[in-house]
């Protein structure tokens, strides 16, 4: 019989030789076994989002036929407002073209958009994340810019064949170059205050003492093009207060994110035509 | 294809622990629009850690924490390593308790989620920007559903190691 002081430190003991041999294992391994949990239990998170949208499918069916009359008037209105906008958007496309032509400028690098649907929200203090609906079979690579109608959701972190999941700019694991509109000086976006029953918000530094944002004069922050991640011009937030940094070199403050970022269902994801 | 008593009773908790899991993770993507989330990552660690033997709740323990670790942008085995550690300080102290008791078991889960969650605040997030409130307002509301699920999930745990032990052992004594 081992002596008693060896039999109740058996279970720490146990406990460090396991996590010795994790550490001891080659990365191939650790790699590999991720690869197997993730695709064990992807299945079950996409079926579970397919089953959310049949259960739309049904409430829709049971609408009265007078509702979907009027859904369709309105949607012959924005399809209308659509149509017009994209025969703005092909002249514009032209007219830069031919600009670039004559100036002998470099093109704008072009993106191609894969729009997703969302399997997972898992929106929590410490990380936000989405898993969407599309992954490395649809060409989705770590790194591309992922955006909505309201402007960047995020950037992609992890993809798998099926699936790939998006750290959103909400996550204070998400650190980019931004800029105010109208101003090309970088400034430094940062998101992570989520406060609950509220919009997220994020924080911005490193801006210069000469502007200013106030509630009721705010100020819309875009992406700066520069990492050659995010392509310029992309909305990020809106900036309602700034105020001088300890140093007093700069400002930082507060930015308030779309609050639609925490009720997403559908993304589109921006993939380079020119790999990185 | 046979089992032991042992491997039996690891496939009830991992399958149990698994579909916990699955329900929170649906419940998160339904509460994100309030900006509010449910971490019950004590309760997986629970119950082998009070009533099954040191190798089985260890292993269940890692396997469920794996698990959890696909979802998280952690290093892959923080939460395995977190839940490894939690059996071993429960089991090392269990004899001490009535383990067997509902309010004992529900105890141990709420002050297991509580130590876990403090443990990954602090790894998560460091010096990151973080609202506090937010932090305060997940422990709360995870706190409070781990206090109201817990004797449905022990329930559960319990029933399925009857029942995989009713259905399989004849079997095994058959010859079969």
């Amino acid at each position: 019989m081992p002596p008693e002081r060896f039999d109740t430190t058996r279970p720490f003991i146990t406990l460090g030789v396991l996590i010795l041999v994790w550490l001891l294992l080659p990365t191939v391994v650790k790699r590999w076994s991720k690869i197997s949990f993730y695709e064990l239990q992807a299945p079950v998170e996409v079926s579970a989002s397919y089953l959310r949208e049949l259960q739309d499918y049904w409430s829709w069916r049971s609408r009265s036929k007078t509702d979907i009359y009027n859904a369709y008037q309105d949607l012959a209105g924005v399809a209308a407002q659509y149509a017009h906008a994209a025969e703005e958007n092909a002249t514009l496309r032209n007219e830069v073209q031919k600009l670039e032509n004559l100036l002998r400028l470099p093109t704008f690098s072009a993106y191609r958009t894969e729009a997703a649907r969302v399997v997972t929200r898992d929106l929590n203090a410490w990380w936000q994340r989405l898993t969407i609906r599309k992954g490395s079979r649809h060409g989705i690579t770590v790194g591309a810019p992922v955006i909505f109608a309201g402007g960047v959701v995020g950037r992609v972190s992890e993809v798998h064949p099926h699936t790939a999941v998006v750290d959103m700019i909400s996550s204070n694991r998400l650190r980019l170059a931004a800029s105010f509109d109208g101003d090309d000086r970088p400034v430094s976006f940062q998101g992570g205050i989520n406060p609950p029953l509220s919009r997220p918000e994020a924080t911005v530094e490193f801006v210069p003492l000469d502007l200013y944002a106030t509630p009721a004069q705010p100020q819309a922050l875009i992406t700066s093009g520069l990492g050659g991640v995010f392509p310029r011009g992309l909305r990020l937030g809106t900036v309602t207060q700034l105020e001088p940094s300890p140093d007093g070199l700069f400002k930082s403050g507060r930015v308030r994110l779309d609050p639609r970022l925490n009720k997403l269902t559908e993304v589109a994801v921006l993939i380079p035509l020119e790999p990185l | 294809m046979k089992f032991t008593d042992s491997q039996r009773r690891l496939l009830v908790m991992v399958l149990s622990g698994w579909l916990l899991l699955i329900i929170t993770r649906q419940a998160n993507h339904l509460l994100a629009p309030w900006g509010i989330s449910l971490w019950l990552g004590g309760l997986l660690v629970a119950f082998p850690s009070l009533q099954l033997n040191f190798r089985t709740g260890l292993v269940s323990g890692v396997m469920l924490g794996l698990f959890v670790d696909v979802w998280s942008p952690l290093v892959f085995g923080t939460h395995a390593l977190l839940f490894g550690l939690a059996h071993v300080i429960i089991f090392r102290i269990r004899g001490r308790l009535a383990a067997s008791e509902l309010a004992i078991g529900i105890t141990v889960a709420l002050i297991t989620n509580l130590a876990l969650f403090m443990v990954l605040s602090f790894w998560t997030l460091g010096h990151a920007p973080v609202s506090g409130l937010r932090l305060l307002s997940d422990l709360i509301l995870s706190q409070i559903g781990l206090g109201l699920i817990t004797p449905w999930f022990f329930a559960l745990q319990t029933k399925g190691l009857q029942l995989i032990f009713k259905l399989w052992r004849p079997r095994v004594r058959a010859g079969i």
